[in-house]
């Protein structure tokens, strides 16, 4: 660790994705040999990537921690950051500051359960981290589910991931689309063979049983969430073991520039990565 | 153990002195309009010695406005990271016990396990030079936080009027020692306590209210209506927070041309309304009481909970400064008696 806390690592994007028409994957690899021998992480954390002379920008990880050598994060452009990041091209340098922030509690908590992992548009980045530790540890768990949706086919994200995801015995994927959202765009000629519906409805008409033990993973936009986990209720997931991380958002990422609490909660310190009953007990200021 | 005593114009001529010096920083009471701040000075700046409190507070001494935190440089062949400055020892005159009462509050948040080196190395190198008050107003409230008006917490020398030209000073840390050892000539000087000196006591600022009582009542008290009260009026300019001795909220952006460009962590404010606002346009913090709730709230309760401590040392300057008539005091007060309200 460089004494400057605010000092990034160096990384060459080694790999670009277009997930979407506005959101991108990177695939990023330490300069240094050393740090990047040296460097762990956790599922659920999250870093600080800057675009050199536009800013810093914060987004998860959304690789997994079984992965090693790199990892990759996934951001739509929306601002001056991720803009000038959109820009870049294989082999340019950006800096990156982290692993930030708690994780999922998966040794503790996850081993030898069902978990179902339900995710909205761009909200499958920190929850694909967590799926893929999952799958990569299979034998550790039991059931995994997994119910993505997306405004329209072309929002969904990871597509070629949610192939491997389909086509593999031991997970079972319900993807869906808003409805409308089938409706193939001019150019478009997939056609769509997944559901049509939002996230919280497909999720309470599939097949999935939830149970007082088992285990969920939610992210996505708030409105999704908010729907979603009166339905997770429904099913029978208690608040304990409903998870989601929280996206306020941040600057420095270590407890001081002081943006991202709700209430004493510091989603850089405590969170991201919080349980819907711990949630609950915290002011409605995210 | 030694009495030390310096005269008004042997610490004019100190800090002149120090401030020519191209190798350390000096900070000192400068008077602006009709407002003294504490400013950085040069060998030149006059300094303002008549005066009851700045307008600032010393933090931005050690918590500049705006600070380089990293250097690079753009090249072809990808980015180099490039060298900072290094941090020079520094002095900071002309602010009070309630200034310096936020020293040890700010050293728990920039070490809170990620150790701010820019903070911490400035902290190592400073001697903060306190004057003991002898004037009030009615927004102070130090006592009312555990604070005093010859309060020592923080300070490494404490100055005490003893006559119109001149103070004792009082050894507070390591630091102060080795200080006035290093200038003894300027500390020679024996000053005969003169009668009539004001001096002011604990008593004289009494206690207002209790921060335990005020913290039940904010953990509570969240979509209280209250706060829509106390606080619509606020304008959402920051000047509060950026007068604060604890006030800490820092943006980083970035600044740089072609070849190369330059971090810095600047100042930022919880009562400014981009403050938390998310790219995708949400802000959890919209409305400017909500806002000032945060502010209240963190000082009053979130604080405690991290540090146990308040964050706020009653110096009494963001009510001095609004001029939208938001005074902290009044509120807390106000919550303090909701609170001992809901206790019946």
């Amino acid at each position: 660790m460089p004494e400057n806390i605010y000092e990034p690592y160096l990384m060459e994007i080694t790999e670009i994705l277009q997930e979407t028409p506005d959101t991108q994957t990177f695939r990023l690899a330490f300069k240094d040999p050393s740090v990047k021998e040296k460097f762990s992480f956790k599922a659920g954390q999250f870093g600080l990537y800057s675009a050199f002379g536009a800013g810093e920008s914060t987004f998860c990880i959304a690789s997994s921690p079984t992965r090693k050598d790199y990892i990759e994060c996934t951001f739509r452009t929306t601002g001056r950051v991720t803009s000038e990041l959109a820009n870049m091209n294989v082999g340019d340098t950006i800096g990156f500051r982290g692993p930030y922030g708690n994780s999922f509690p998966l040794e503790e908590k996850f081993y030898g359960k069902n978990i179902t992992f339900v995710a909205g548009g761009i909200g499958l980045a920190p929850v694909r981290c967590v799926i893929w530790n999952v799958l990569d540890l299979r034998d550790k768990f039991k059931d995994v589910h997994i119910v993505y949706g997306a405004r329209t086919y072309t929002d969904l994200t990871y597509k070629h991931e949610l192939k491997e995801w389909e086509e593999r015995k031991d997970v079972h994927l319900v993807k869906t689309v808003d409805p409308g959202g089938d409706t193939p765009e001019c150019g478009c000629t997939v056609k769509w063979n997944g559901c049509v519906g939002f996230v919280p409805t497909v999720l309470e008409q599939s097949t999935i049983k939830g149970g007082k033990d088992d285990i969920a993973v939610v992210c996505g936009p708030p409105i999704m969430i908010k729907f979603t986990l009166p339905v997770l209720e429904k099913m029978g997931f208690v608040p304990e073991n409903i998870y989601t991380t929280l996206e306020n958002k941040m600057k420095c990422g270590l407890g001081k520039c002081g943006r991202c609490n709700v209430g004493n909660f510091y989603v850089c310190k405590h969170g991201p990565v919080i349980s819907y009953a711990d949630l609950s007990k915290l002011p409605q200021e995210y | 153990m030694a009495e030390y005593y310096i005269t008004q114009s042997k610490m004019t001529a100190l800090l002149k002195e120090l401030a020519s010096d191209s190798g350390m920083e000096v900070f000192g009471p400068v008077k602006k309009g009709n407002d003294v701040f504490i400013s950085k000075m040069d060998g030149k700046t006059e300094l303002c010695l008549d005066y009851f409190i700045s307008v600032n507070s010393i933090k931005e001494a050690i918590f500049p406005r705006f600070e380089p935190i990293l250097k690079y440089k753009l090249r072809s062949e990808g980015v180099e990271l490039a060298e900072l400055p290094p941090i020079k020892p520094l002095v900071v005159f002309g602010g009070h016990p309630c200034d310096a009462a936020s020293i040890p509050l700010m050293k728990d948040l920039f070490s809170w396990d990620y150790k701010d080196h820019f903070y911490l190395q400035r902290l190592e190198k400073v001697v903060i030079i306190t004057l003991a008050c002898v004037e009030k107003d009615e927004n102070c409230f130090c006592t009312s936080l555990g604070g005093s008006p010859h309060g020592e917490t923080g300070s490494d020398i404490l100055l005490e009027r003893v006559s119109k030209d001149g103070w004792q000073a009082k050894i507070v840390s390591e630091k102060g020692k080795k200080f006035i050892e290093t200038h003894l000539d300027f500390f020679r000087d024996t000053i005969t306590p003169e009668k009539g000196i004001p001096k002011l006591q604990d008593k004289d600022i009494p206690v207002m209210f209790q921060s335990d009582r005020v913290k039940k009542w904010i953990e509570k008290n969240f979509d209280h209506p209250l706060w829509e009260e106390v606080a619509s009026n606020c304008w959402s300019c920051a000047a509060c927070t950026y007068v604060c001795p604890t006030c800490h909220c820092f943006d980083i952006t970035d600044d740089a041309t072609m070849w190369e460009g330059v971090r810095t962590k600047n100042w930022d404010a919880c009562t400014l309304p981009f403050f938390t606002k998310h790219a995708s346009g949400h802000n959890p913090r919209s409305q400017s009481y909500e806002r000032y709730r945060q502010r209240i709230s963190h000082k009053y309760s979130y604080y405690i909970d991290l540090f146990n401590h308040v964050s706020c040392t009653g110096c009494g300057r963001c009510s001095r400064v609004c001029k939208a008539g938001v005074n902290i005091l009044d509120i807390v007060k106000r919550i303090d008696e909701e609170s001992k309200k809901g206790e019946k």
